[in-house]
């Protein structure tokens, strides 16, 4: 079954690690759904996201090739409104910036705190996805850090969709701006035996 | 480190007073509560707060926080508390279906050599309203922790829902 694509400046496929699968029990509450190893990606998305469990987590590492922003997106295919708050320090001061409502797209990355042209972590949780009632909160952390600059966000960003979330992508907006290589691992949480 | 299921709330029916964890196994390193939360009180912005072992010892402890709007940053601490409280939820003026999401790490919760320190990150936003913040926490005792309430100034609106898990100290890697 594959369950994530990636488009890149070399087009690759991926498909859900067999090793995953067997290392679900093993894990516990949290476990590896699915993996993007980058390859100079502009966008990679993750789809047929199961619905089995309470939330999820995204981990991002990865080494970009320019200072860019990096959004969520085409939340299930469509086009439903974002909007954030988000906290951010660059080593000299503390800002806190909102982006009142955007159509499609959910940056985690801000003006205030764009990736750098270098290594950016993320770690992004999506609440009560499979809810079919409430809007689905997105709650990440980043941190670009390089020496002497750099800075890191806290941001809540909210998905106006009630519909349980089964695709959603992420994108660096355009094919100068891209992960040259790294990581972003999906998880699941379970919340139950 | 492994993390593990131990109990929830499920979704919490329209006007819950507040939600226990009572018996939390002593089997693991740490705690983990993950919130999906509003509140019932015709305000658009509320609090949600904890009160830990029955708040007993009570009234020793104290808390931080950092806190956006979108345009300002504030920060504040209190002392002398005896229920850990502040962080903001949507309340029933905010705009339908939406809900404040949290992530709150207990470290130590059983280690009965050391004070225990807390740690939440979340908010909510509103489409032009809202908080993200960072709280911290110390409950100032060496007790176990062994039981947790969680309650906001109204009650609970439908659908809100809290799990706890807990967090070993084993080897296996979880990559996160």
């Amino acid at each position: 079954m594959s369950i994530l694509s990636m488009k890149s400046t070399s087009i690759s496929t991926g498909t859900k690690s067999s090793s995953f699968w067997d290392q679900d029990t093993a894990q516990g509450a949290m476990v590896p759904i699915a993996t993007v190893n980058f390859n100079n990606n502009v966008t990679f998305n993750f789809g047929q996201i199961p619905q089995n469990y309470q939330d999820l987590m995204i981990v991002i590492n990865g080494y970009s090739n320019n200072a860019a922003v990096l959004v969520m997106d085409d939340f299930n295919l469509g086009s439903p409104t974002c909007s954030y708050t988000s906290l951010i320090s660059n080593g000299t001061t503390v800002t806190s910036e909102r982006l009142g409502a955007n159509t499609a797209a959910l940056p985690v990355t801000t003006s205030a705190s764009p990736n750098i042209a270098g290594v950016n972590s993320f770690i992004i949780h999506v609440l009560n996805y499979t809810n079919s009632t409430t809007f689905k909160p997105v709650l990440s952390r980043k941190v670009s850090e390089t020496s002497g600059s750099g800075t890191q966000s806290l941001q809540i960003g909210m998905v106006q969709t009630t519909a349980p979330l089964t695709y959603f992508k992420f994108s660096t907006q355009n094919g100068a701006n891209f992960f040259t290589r790294g990581v972003a691992t999906l998880y699941g949480i379970k919340a139950g035996a | 480190m492994t993390m593990h299921f131990i109990a929830t709330s499920g979704a919490m029916t329209n006007g819950t007073v507040a939600h226990d964890f009572n018996s939390i196994p002593q089997t693991f390193q740490h705690l983990q509560v993950r919130l999906t939360v509003r509140d019932t009180a015709a305000f658009v912005q509320r609090s949600w707060f904890l009160e830990v072992n029955g708040n007993s010892p009570s009234g020793s402890n104290s808390q931080h926080y950092l806190s956006g709007d979108g345009s300002g940053v504030g920060s504040s601490n209190a002392v002398n508390q005896g229920r850990w409280g502040g962080p903001a939820v949507p309340a029933a003026s905010a705009s339908a279906n939406v809900f404040g999401a949290y992530i709150l790490d207990i470290l130590d919760y059983r280690d009965t050599n050391k004070t225990k320190t807390f740690r939440a990150i979340g908010g909510f936003d509103n489409g032009g309203s809202g908080a993200v913040e960072i709280y911290s926490y110390l409950y100032n005792s060496t007790n176990a922790i062994s039981s947790l309430r969680f309650y906001t100034n109204q009650g609970f609106a439908g659908g809100s829902r809290i799990d706890l898990y807990g967090i070993t100290s084993n080897p296996v890697a979880t990559g996160a």
